[in-house]
């Protein structure tokens, strides 16, 4: 019953959306088949190693040995940490599943399908989905000049905020005077955007360089007096007296200057239909790019390295430990406030407390669960935008609680971050005191 | 007493301990003698509840026992004073020694400040219970390690290498409270390297090599040159060669060096020296009197006060004034500085990276444009591996990830590809096997051949008679005069590290 | 413009509400990164004892015939302590044993617990209003909490109704007694003295026979619990039972910051805690416009970045965070 009306809605798709989807498909049961396979792996090696010890050793009397030793395990090769991953986050979704199911009494595919069509069912919901993707990539990409530094920048969502806010100012103060300057007017906003973002990231970094403040707590806060920051202004520039909302700039209907200062969302529009973000992705692809570049083959990427590995050798090396510091961090908060800037002028139009939507954070736990490789941190951002975007259909479709999402995309985190043991360490398993120990572990 | 039986350890696929069977005995003092790597701290680690052995057995008193953690050693009586030492900073002396006692809920710490003093003075040792860990001085720390083990009723203590940080003084009061412990039937085990350690110290002598034991003498019949023997396994000759020094250039020019440290106390103060290209100047020591924070105000690493002075002859170009320039503008200037730190992994690499890349922190800013030029770093690297025969798997492997002499042997070839006209190195051979020592050395000789001024730092008073051509002696941040090491006697480097005769020689 | 009514009573009790909260959430976190663990879930886990209590409170009063003030504390705090401890377990095993990064998991459990009591307080509210209310609410048994001390608070005055006033509910004297009891575990008690040890330096500590893995395990459990605790308060009390999206704020957030404010000290925690309780609401007592009080908000965020400036310059040992927080241990690292 489901698989026919499954077929049907799936032929009724136009070309693009069933290719999204047939990936997508062909994904899942791939997945499927690795934690099969490694679900196999594990249990043969049990097996043999329980048969080996009962040939080669008699009763043994033996005395309190641990039971579990954990190892540093540093002989696995990619494909075996890939089955890892990839097995584990399965299990999580299974587990998100069966939870949902349990709540709302949907059956598997209904939420299976659900999520599909909160994603795949159009071609808005896809383009949101790809603009969210990449919104939160280019966050992450900011996130990685300085994690790699070890320095930890809990602020993006401030910087992404104060970079919205600077950007917007802008598009309400300018646009009068450059609406016929568009060109202008599109660069005073990135400057304004990348400066603000700079601004909210160079005081954690000065007093971190000089004084060694903490990082971690001192950008935090600079989040929340930026989103009180723009509290602030919401007010003050609102439309409607004791609405706090400032409606959107420039618009199409109604404003004097239409569309001034909007990043084009019809772009080739022959070719990928109207309301697409193409430039968008285009912009933070570019980013990605040159982050990679700049990371891995010039003098400052390396500078980043050494600082990251150890200050003293920095030091040492006679690289400005301080230099770099202020000067990655400065890096990673103007991307934060460009990002700001391309929310504003290219998604929401408007200004809004709400105009991170928490990406700050997020991106936090996709870069450092990417461990910096791009590809990596695409496909996290692609997995968690993918749930974010599916829960406001479960919420809409099957009555799920929107909250719930937030608590279901923690336990898929947590499911990550056990995989991740799972990948550097072993769990060595003692039975026997006499014999040499086998290695239990999906891997081997 | 203890008895070990088959004892193995393996970590991955290297080998630390293999079969290793050993009886320890009470009211004697048991050397256990090995180089570096042979597996001594690794098999007392066993015993002392930090590794939990792969196979084999351990007794005590005739009854098996298994010790999965330092409390489980606690138990049974042994006790392990560890060559970093296992101190709580923050704490003070008497909350350290009870740490992890849970007899009884509250702290009554006048009690227990009495009892310390109480099995302290019974044992003849000197501490003071209230004093912060952080105020105290390295022998101090190293007083308080054993006074707690024996607070907690230690019967076998295991010392690691306890006279590396001492002055030859402190080592003989050492030895002398072992002794006390031996006739109060306490059995010791004594980790070292130190040939002459041994054969004054102790009662029995058991040789590690490569993991396995190779023979267990007692010490009225051992020779140094028979446990040479025993722990390498063939003849060495324990002789360093000196090359000739031929046209000594004055390089580097110290005068009036004084340097304090973050707490204000002075670490140096007002070193003065010369240092001359185609000599080897050695300094000598106790490890803190002063020689990472000298080599450090020469690198440009540590701030120092007014009045100092640092002055470098280049060959080519004019002197230069060194006080007061970071290490970013000494290099700018095109001063060739090489610096073999003490701490390898922590300051001269990155234990992350591989060779390549560790290579690259001398050489990345070569090139004058914006990226990085990875082929030159790459030739250097092969040529140090191929030259001195570095075991890694490749050379992007992470350097932390190599044995200890295979790192020291990394850093020291970096830092000679430099071409360096000063070039300083702090412990050089600390933790190296015989065989790598020896090619440190012979790299040593060739630099200051080639006219290079070389600078070492090292506590092995021996090799430093036999390799420098002049001597310092570097005591609580004063220096000596330079000495002829081939007059001097090491009794009289002894007495200058501890600051006796510094000023009148 | 901007008048001042600080000394209206009211003022006094909103700061202690709010204060206490932090107080709660600040010393369970202080006993956690004395064990050398940054929790930043902490947020969640108020969120989760908040809505545990608010549970708690709502079984019991959906299921009790005669409606006893007692028992229906005991639900609630048993239901807070429950979902405290669920939260607590989670980040305890996360990166205890399994050792995760301690940020990310405590990030992704703040993103867990709050969007946990969201949820729950969304359903709950469903539940109670038979239909798509927004809100649950459990007046009798946050009533309970307060009733406490009225007596004393009529007996004395005004010194009774600033000390003693039924508002803050028996919970706040809990809070201060747990701050100095804190103090003297940490000052006089063997088990103090490991934790400290612990946080400070594990390798020594695991070389003194300290069973690190244990007491980190208990100081992340019974800090999550305690600041759980906070959330409960915060609820019962100051939103007197009732629960919106949202309820907590950035409670959580500034308790974490306290921390710091207070060097891990429980008894600096106590004034810090009323200090960012009244900077906390102070903008309701300042006659500002609206906009004006949104920048008002911004200052206790605006002082802890102060603190965190002035600490970093002071370079005394003692101030020091403790040794190891952040960082994982792992015995057999060659």
């Amino acid at each position: 019953m489901f698989l026919s009306s499954a077929i049907d809605s799936y032929l009724r798709l136009d070309t693009f959306e069933k290719v999204l989807r047939a990936i997508a498909i062909v994904f899942i049961v791939v997945a499927i088949v690795c934690i099969c396979v490694v679900g196999v792996i594990w249990l043969v090696n049990i097996i043999k190693a329980a048969l080996k010890r009962r040939r080669e050793n008699p009763k043994e009397k033996s005395t309190k040995t641990p039971l579990f030793r954990i190892v540093k395990n540093n002989e696995l090769k990619f494909w075996q940490k890939l089955l890892i991953r990839i097995g584990i986050f399965l299990l999580g979704f299974v587990l998100y599943m069966i939870i949902i199911s349990l709540i709302t009494g949907a059956s598997g595919g209904q939420i299976l399908s659900t999520l599909f069509k909160g994603n795949f069912g159009s071609s808005i919901s896809i383009w949101s989905l790809l603009r969210n993707t990449f919104l939160l990539f280019g966050v992450a990409v900011a996130l990685v000049p300085v994690f790699k530094m070890r320095f930890w920048n809990i602020g993006a969502e401030g910087q992404i905020l104060v970079g919205g806010l600077a950007t917007f100012a802008i598009m309400k103060y300018l646009t009068p005077a450059l609406h016929n300057m568009q060109f202008l007017l599109f660069i005073v906003m990135f400057l304004g955007g990348i400066l603000a973002g700079m601004l909210w990231g160079v005081f954690p970094a000065l007093f971190k360089a000089k004084f060694g403040t903490n990082e971690t707590l001192f950008t935090l806060m600079m989040n929340y007096i930026a989103i009180q920051l723009v509290r602030y202004f919401c007010i003050k520039w609102e439309k409607i007296p004791g609405s706090g909302e400032v409606g959107i700039i420039n618009n199409v209907f109604g404003s004097e200057y239409p569309r001034v200062g909007w990043i084009s969302n019809n772009f080739l529009s022959g070719i990928f239909g109207n309301g697409n973000y193409v430039v968008l992705l285009l912009l933070v692809s570019v980013v990605a790019l040159a982050m990679y570049v700049y990371m891995k083959y010039t003098k400052q990427g390396y500078e980043i390295k050494v600082v990251g590995g150890s200050v003293n050798t920095a030091n040492y090396a006679a690289i400005d430990v301080q230099k770099v510091t202020i000067r990655t961090v400065l890096i990673s908060s103007a991307i934060c406030g460009f990002i700001g800037m391309l929310i504003v002028a290219g998604v929401d139009h408007s200004l809004s407390p709400n105009l991170a939507a928490g990406r700050g954070f997020t991106a936090i736990t996709v870069t450092w669960l990417g461990n910096f490789n791009m590809v990596l941190m695409l496909i996290i951002s692609a997995i968690l935008t993918f749930f974010s975007a599916g829960a406001k259909r479960l919420a809409s479709d099957i009555s799920l609680n929107a909250s719930m999402s937030d608590v279901l995309i923690g336990i898929i985190i947590f499911f990550i971050l056990i995989s991740e043991f799972f990948i550097r360490y072993r769990v060595k398993i003692n039975l026997k005191k006499k014999e040499k120990e086998e290695l239990v572990n999906a891997s081997n | 007493m203890f008895e070990l039986k088959n004892l193995s350890k393996y970590f991955g696929s290297v080998i630390a301990n293999e079969d290793i069977s050993l009886k320890i005995n009470e009211g004697e003092i048991l050397a256990l003698l090995g180089e570096n790597g042979s597996g001594k701290t690794t098999l007392m680690n066993m015993l002392a509840g930090l590794y939990f052995p792969d196979s084999g057995q351990i007794f005590h008193k005739g009854e098996e026992i298994v010790i999965k953690s330092p409390k489980d050693a606690s138990d049974h009586g042994i006790g392990m004073i560890h060559q970093h030492f296992k101190l709580v900073d923050l704490l003070t002396a008497a909350e350290n020694v009870i740490l992890g006692l849970n007899k009884g809920f509250l702290l009554d710490r006048e009690k227990i400040e009495q009892e310390i003093k109480e099995v302290a003075d019974m044992y003849g040792f000197n501490i003071d219970p209230k004093k912060k860990v952080y105020n105290m001085t390295v022998s101090e720390k190293q007083t308080l390690e054993i006074v707690k083990v024996l607070y907690r009723g230690a019967n076998l203590l295991i010392l690691d290498e306890p006279t590396a940080v001492l002055t030859p003084q402190e080592a003989k009061q050492l030895f002398k409270a072992l002794q006390r412990l031996k006739e109060r039937g306490k059995a010791i085990v004594l980790i070292t390297h130190k040939m002459n350690e041994v054969l004054e110290v102790s009662d029995n002598i058991a040789v590690l090599r490569k993991g396995r034991l190779v023979a267990r003498i007692d010490t009225k019949d051992a020779t140094e040159l028979k446990l040479a023997e025993l722990m390498v396994g063939e003849k060495v000759s324990l002789n360093i060669k000196r090359s000739k020094v031929k046209d000594p250039v004055l390089r580097l020019e110290i005068r009036n060096l004084s340097v304090k440290n973050l707490y204000g106390r002075t670490v140096l103060d007002d070193v003065s020296f010369d240092a001359y290209g185609g000599e080897i100047l050695g300094i000598a020591g106790i490890s803190g009197s002063g020689q990472k924070e000298l080599l450090e105000a020469i690198a440009g690493l540590e701030h120092a006060q007014k009045g100092s002075e640092i002055t470098y002859y280049h060959p080519k170009h004019n002197e230069v004034k060194l006080i007061g320039k970071s290490p970013l503008q000494i290099k700018r200037l095109g001063i060739s500085l090489s610096f073999v730190p003490e701490d390898r992994l922590g300051m001269g690499l990155v234990g992350s990276m591989g060779m390549v890349d560790n290579v690259l922190l001398r050489t990345y800013d070569e090139t004058p444009n914006f990226y990085k030029n990875r082929k030159r770093a790459k030739k250097i690297a092969k040529e140090i591996k191929d030259e001195l025969a570095v075991s890694t798997p490749s050379e992007d492997t992470a350097v932390q990830t190599l044995s200890g002499g295979n790192v020291q042997k990394v850093l020291v070839g970096r830092e000679i590809a430099n071409n360096p006209i000063v070039f300083m190195t702090a412990y050089a051979v600390r933790g190296l096997d015989i065989n790598t020592s020896y090619v440190i050395y012979d790299i040593l000789n060739k630099q200051k051949e080639a006219g290079v001024a070389v600078i070492y730092v090292g506590e092995d008073l021996d090799v430093l008679l036999a390799l420098s051509d002049k001597i310092l002696v570097l005591s609580n941040g004063s220096i000596s005069k330079p000495l002829d090491p081939k007059k001097v006697t090491k009794e009289e480097i002894g007495l200058l590290m501890t600051n006796q005769m510094v000023k009148e020689s | 413009m901007l008048a001042i009514e600080i000394f209206s009573v009211s003022f006094f009790a909103a700061m202690i509400l709010n204060g206490i909260t932090l107080l709660f959430g600040c010393i369970g976190e202080t006993i956690t990164e004395k064990a050398g663990h940054l929790n930043l879930g902490i947020p969640g886990i108020m969120y989760m004892g908040g809505i545990g209590a608010i549970l708690g409170a709502f079984i019991y009063e959906a299921n009790a015939t005669n409606f006893n003030g007692f028992l229906a504390i005991l639900s609630a705090v048993f239901f807070c302590v429950l979902l405290s401890a669920l939260g607590g377990g989670i980040y305890a095993v996360l990166t205890v044993s399994l050792r995760a990064n301690q940020n990310v998991t405590g990030l992704a459990l703040t993103t867990f617990g709050m969007g946990l009591a969201n949820f729950l307080g969304g359903s709950l509210g469903r539940l109670a209003q038979g239909g798509s209310g927004v809100f649950v609410s459990v007046k009798r048994t946050s009533d309970a909490f307060t009733f406490f001390i009225p007596w004393l608070s009529e007996r004395t005055g005004l010194f009774g109704e600033l000390f003693f006033n039924s508002r803050y509910g028996f919970l706040t004297y809990v809070a201060l007694i747990l701050a100095v009891l804190v103090h003297f575990f940490f000052k006089k008690t063997r088990v103090g003295l490991n934790l400290k040890a612990v946080g400070e330096n594990p390798q020594a500590s695991d070389a003194a026979g300290i069973n690190v893995t244990r007491y980190k395990y208990i100081a992340i459990m019974v800090g999550s619990i305690i600041a759980g605790l906070g959330g409960c308060y915060f609820v019962m009390n100051y939103l007197k039972g009732v629960w919106q999206h949202g309820a907590l704020g950035d409670a959580g957030w500034l308790a974490v910051a306290l921390v710091i404010f207070s060097l891990w000290r429980p008894l600096r925690s106590i004034w810090g805690a009323l200090l960012f309780g009244a900077l906390t609401v102070a903008y309701n007592y300042l006659h500002a416009s609206t906009s004006q009080q949104e920048i008002l908000k911004m200052l206790p965020y605006l002082v802890t970045i102060v603190v965190l400036i002035v600490t970093s310059l002071n370079k005394k040992r003692e101030d020091q965070p403790p040794g190891s927080l952040g960082l994982h241990y792992f015995r057999e690292e060659r």
